[in-house]
């Protein structure tokens, strides 16, 4: 993130410039089988809050089991575009769509959809870890119950494997019955992954998981990520570059509600097309 | 102002609001000492040989071979204060009709005394109530009794200012010359032996039913009576008013109409209680006819909408307390609205809404009104669970007035009236304590 | 609901429903919440209920009767023939109860709020508490006893020094302040400090000796005074005073606790006092609050029933003098109490009517100050939020 005086100055006076990012930029990624369609794609997609557009006319294609993160300053309306895609905007009662958002081809805002149904499809992990009060064994079983699985021996097989996914089925295992409230930060919100691993969703929707977190327990949640990727498609909002650049494999950056780049990740941090998105990624603003 | 002045009367502001505080902590303990330590009186007292010969006859209880020879040594110390009466009953026949006269009014006091002391004299007829066939059977009363024995009581008028003073005079002195004379330093000196006082613990007091009017045996049936009417008020409420608060944070939106209905319910919680009890009676026995006249059905049905408002307020309360995020996670996991609310929030919210719904309880097993017209009656032994439907019942909080106020001898069951007091108030208070632990508990499990 | 199990991770659209299963979704959604509104509207039909049925059988009172008689005359014969349905000694009755327990209530309860809210530390507080609220858990009629059975003969016995106590022990203590204050307040002026010095103690001892006498004068004058019947407006206002508190003092320390922690802090860095701060900043900005909560109190005392039935003496008559709290007193609720159980052998009659008029100007009143209270609070937190 460091710049000499005088590299800046001759790259504002060069016009195609790199932006030379003092950052680790991870090897080049595995390629992900059966995935790089487009899973989820919004077509001129705005999001209103009454009368205020927060997100405008965004178009793109999400790439199936690959990890892409949106990053982009506050209120830049990065969680809202986020939130739409499993319809968790409806809990807003002034909050309404044009344009269309397709899941799978089919229109997440259609008059037929069930949202029910798609949130199975589509998980999230919220900001803040939200486990319920209940012990660790009933958080994991909610999903499964919800969608009517009741035999205990299935149940707790379910249990496992997601505990096991989430990289925390170690330590949890001797307290399955103990209240989820008791766990550490960290562990609360790779609980809350378990969860929603535990319904077997296509799609993870993460917003901003670690920014209540600390350093460890955030290394941990990114080291689960990469696990996952391959498995899943998935979306992390943060605001956080290089925790962006570390975990992504395509990157959205939003500026006041419009999608000003979607690249790969490589690209979108070595060589931005957009001055915005290089004034950002510099730190001129965030 | 110099700065001094200033300090003091912030000292004093401090001191008056600690003061009115440690006011109402001591007006608590005035209204309740008296209570505790008199109503435990009604179970734990100095009990006579009246007493258990009661229990023997009236409730089949005791008896046995120390009740035999206490009852035997009694009658030993008796027979002689009875012969002492037969002596002057012949003296009586024997005086001139003005001397007589003069003597029979006297006697007849000192007779009726000692019947209120010993029970019936030999050649009594058999008395009608209950209460005559026993004499005293507390200690205390009996002192009191042999205290209207030994002495007549007399007003002084004398001072025109001053209310008039009761003084006593001796009634030894009527009887001068007469044999009856030694009658009241015997009656003085024996009266232990005539009535053998020991300590007792009459569990039957909440036991038992109770005899003539609550002369002897317990307050069952109006403990049974308040638990009745408090749980089938609450049976009525709490369903209605969890449903209700559900409705109110998690449906309704924001207009006329639900702020109106928010309105009816602050201003159902303002309703005096005697409205209630009116309304009670109009509406569910007179129009809707649930029962014919008075029964514990109409009771509980009156006191259910009293509590309502309550219930409702403190559902709303625990409903909304319950963070938003356990919604938002239940949600996003491919949850329907309902079902979050019936497995994530309402268990989350049930601690507090028990709390309130125990409050509740409470005042419904404590308010009289509303039951005056709709359900109580004084006197009755305890109804079977069938009756529910079509009897009155007798209850704490309605018989406490009745046997204060319109007993035709409260002063001589204040001890059956302090006790219905303490039961009450324990009821009412250990309901509450239950709610303030259950409050301490909630903080904990939702806290991990 | 979900057709598919928990195994598959198919990349079928199931997300997407026939129109046939939306429209009983949305169907199946509207009776749900039909029926909740419709349970939630009970309370509602229930107050519309009480107010028709009470007023049913009030309004033949009036039809009979007329307006007059009731709010004006004293005559209050319901069973004589003729009958007088004069109830405006027992409305008397009922405003001076709730007056004198008001004047008992209102300063302890909203200084036992400030200093629950603002004075006490948090240990103190957690004991506190539950003293408020036990004292709000005992039923009315246990309090109705006591006034009766304790309270009652211990005034009739010991009537004049009780009052004289009374006296000296709530008047001393402002005497007291009074002398400090209105000697500092007099003195102020005076610029040279050993002239000062010296006219501040000659007015304390002024004003002390002034106290002192008045102390007495008035002490005596109690002292000497026969209660002629335990159970009367005084009795009657104490007790309900005592049952009034919990409400005030609850309500009250809400509303001083939503006036948040920046105007205190605002106030002290100026240099106030802790007495100044609660007096000039924190009870104007909580005042609806409080008024509403005084409202709320002196409303469970005009409605309670149990407490007046026993001991307030049940005398229709307005006390000689007005003021005379020590005179046996009758009040609206304890005459329908009273009344009832003979009037409704008698329905259809005046005398069975006049219980319900009676019973609708209580929930008149209790109307109308609900409405007031929800308007003030409503009104504060406008005024707290919007600044």
């Amino acid at each position: 993130m460091l710049m000499t005086a005088e590299a800046r100055e001759s790259s504002q006076s060069a016009p195609a410039k790199k932006a030379t990012r003092d950052i680790y930029l991870p090897p080049a990624r595995k390629e992900v089988a059966g995935g790089g369609t487009a899973h989820i794609s919004a077509k001129e997609f705005s999001i209103y809050y009454g009368e205020f557009e927060a997100v405008k006319k965004v178009s793109a294609d999400i790439l199936s089991k690959y990890v892409t993160a949106i990053i982009g300053p506050s209120g830049c309306g990065k969680s809202t575009f986020l939130r739409a895609i499993n319809r968790m905007n409806d809990l807003i009662p002034s909050c309404h769509t044009t344009g269309a958002l397709l899941f799978d081809s089919e229109d997440v805002y259609g008059k037929f959809t069930d949202e029910v149904l798609l949130r199975k499809k589509v998980g999230m992990v919220f900001q803040k870890p939200n486990p319920f009060p209940k012990s660790i064994f009933d958080n994991i079983a909610y999903g499964p119950r919800l969608h009517g699985m009741t035999d205990k021996k299935k149940l707790m097989e379910i249990v496992e494997r997601s505990l096991r996914k989430a990289a925390i089925w170690d330590e949890v295992c001797d307290r399955l019955d103990k209240n989820a409230l008791g766990l550490s930060g960290g562990q609360q919100q790779r609980l809350c992954v378990a969860r929603t691993l535990a319904v077997e969703p296509e799609v993870l929707l993460l917003d901003e998981p670690t920014s209540a977190l600390d350093p460890k327990a955030t290394a941990k949640i990114e080291d689960l990520i990469q696990e996952l990727r391959g498995s899943y498609t998935i979306m992390i909002v943060t605001h956080n570059m290089q925790q962006a650049s570390r975990v992504s494999d395509s990157t959205m950056f939003f500026y006041e509600g419009v999608l000003v780049e979607h690249a790969p990740t490589e690209h979108l941090f070595t060589n931005p097309k957009d001055p915005i998105t290089e004034d950002y990624i510099t730190g001129r603003f965030s | 102002m110099n700065i001094g002045t200033r300090k003091i009367l912030d000292r004093s502001f401090t001191a008056l609001g600690i003061g009115s505080i440690a006011v109402m902590a001591m007006a608590l303990l005035i209204v309740l000492v008296p209570i505790v330590t008199k109503g435990i009186g009604a179970v734990f007292f100095t009990g006579t040989v009246e007493h258990r010969k009661m229990l023997l006859h009236e409730f089949k209880r005791g008896g046995g071979d120390d009740l035999t020879s206490e009852i035997a040594s009694s009658n030993r110390y008796r027979s002689k204060v009875y012969d002492m009466l037969t002596r002057f009953d012949a003296e009586l026949e024997q005086m001139e009709p003005e001397k007589k006269r003069e003597f029979k009014e006297k006697y007849t006091q000192v007779r009726t005394a000692l019947q209120a002391l010993l029970g019936p004299l030999p050649g009594d007829p058999e008395p009608m109530l209950t209460r005559f066939k026993y004499g005293a059977t507390r200690w205390e009363k009996a002192e009191e009794k042999a205290h209207d024995l030994l002495y007549e009581s007399k007003w002084d008028n004398s001072n025109p200012d001053v209310m008039a003073k009761e003084y006593f005079v001796s009634r030894a002195l009527d009887f001068q010359g007469t044999s009856l004379v030694q009658l009241f330093p015997y009656v003085r000196e024996n009266l232990d032996h005539m009535l053998v006082p020991k300590f007792t613990v009459y569990w039957g007091f909440i036991t038992d039913s109770s005899i003539d009017s609550h002369f002897f045996g317990g307050i069952w049936p109006e403990i049974q009576g308040t638990f009745f009417l408090a749980i089938g008020a609450m049976l009525f409420a709490f369903p209605l008013g969890v449903v209700a608060a559900v409705y109110f944070t998690e449906y309704a939106k924001p207009g006329f109409f639900n702020s109106m209905l928010r309105s009816a319910n602050s201003t159902l919680a303002g309703v005096p209680s005697i409205v209630f009890g009116m309304f009670g009676l109009a509406f569910f026995i007179n129009t809707l006819k649930v029962s014919e006249s008075k029964s514990v059905l109409a009771g509980a049905l009156t006191l259910a909408i009293m509590i309502l408002p309550t219930i409702i307020r403190a559902a709303e309360e625990a409903i909304l307390a319950v963070p938003k995020t356990y919604r938002e996670a239940s949600l996003s996991l491919g949850s329907t609205k309902w079902n979050t609310i019936a497995t994530v929030i309402l268990p989350a919210a049930l601690p507090g809404i028990l709390t309130g719904g125990v409050i509740s309880l409470g005042r419904a097993a404590g308010e009289t009104a509303p039951i005056i017209f709709t359900a109580a009656v004084s006197v009755g032994s305890a109804i079977g669970l069938a009756d529910v439907f079509s009897s009155p019942t007798p209850a704490l909080s309605w018989n406490i007035y009745n046997l204060a106020s319109e007993h035709e001898a409260a002063s001589q069951i204040r001890h059956v009236q302090y006790g219905m007091v303490l039961a009450l108030v324990t009821i009412v208070l250990l309901l509450n304590l239950s709610a303030i632990v259950l409050r301490a508990r909630i903080s904990k499990k939702l806290k991990g | 609901m979900a057709d598919e199990s928990i195994g598959g991770n198919n990349r079928t659209t199931a997300f997407v429903i026939s129109a046939r299963r939306h429209t009983l979704q949305k169907a199946a959604q509207k009776v749900g919440e039909g029926l909740l509104l419709g349970i939630a509207s009970f309370v509602a039909i229930v107050v519309l209920f009480i107010f028709y049925f009470v007023a049913r059988d009030a309004v033949p009172f009036f039809q009979l009767r007329g307006f007059t008689e009731f709010f004006t005359s004293t005559n209050w014969y319901p069973a004589d023939h003729p009958a007088g349905f004069g109830a405006l000694a027992i409305i008397y009755g009922s405003l001076m109860v709730t007056l004198g327990s008001a004047l008992i209530a209102v300063p302890m309860g909203v200084a036992a709020a400030v200093c629950l809210s603002d004075i006490l530390p948090f240990s103190i507080r957690q004991y506190a508490k539950p003293v408020i609220e036990m004292l709000a858990a005992i039923p009315s009629v246990a309090f109705g006893f006591f006034a009766l059975v304790v309270l009652a003969p211990l005034l009739q016995n010991n009537g004049g020094p009780m009052l004289m106590w009374a006296w000296w022990i709530l008047v001393t203590p402002f005497l007291l302040l009074g002398i400090l204050v209105g000697a500092d307040l007099l003195t102020t002026n005076v610029k040279d400090p050993n002239r000062r010095q010296q006219l501040y103690v000659i007015l304390l001892t002024l004003f002390g000796l002034i106290s002192v006498f008045l102390l007495y004068k008035v002490g005596t004058l109690l002292y000497a005074i026969q209660i002629l019947t335990g159970t009367n407006a005084l009795n009657v206002s104490i007790i309900l005073s005592f049952m009034a508190l919990p409400t005030i003092v609850s309500v009250s320390e809400d509303a001083l606790q939503a006036v948040g922690r920046d105007i205190r802090e605002g106030s002290y860095a100026l240099g106030a006092t802790r007495a100044e701060t609660i007096i000039k900043t924190i009870l104007p900005a909580a005042s609806s609050g409080i008024l509403a909560a005084v409202i709320l109190g002196i409303m469970r005392a005009l409605g309670e029933t149990m407490v007046v039935w026993m001991a307030s003496g049940n005398s229709s008559h307005i006390p000689e003098p007005w003021f005379n709290y020590l005179e046996a007193i009758r009040t609206l609720t304890a005459t329908i109490a009273g009344d009832m159980g003979e009037a409704d052998q008698v329905t259809g009659s005046a005398r069975y009517h006049v219980l319900f008029a009676m019973g609708l100007l209580l929930l008149v009143i209790s109307f109308i100050s609900n409405l007031v209270s929800e308007r003030i609070v409503v009104r504060q937190r406008k005024t707290l939020s919007g600044q």
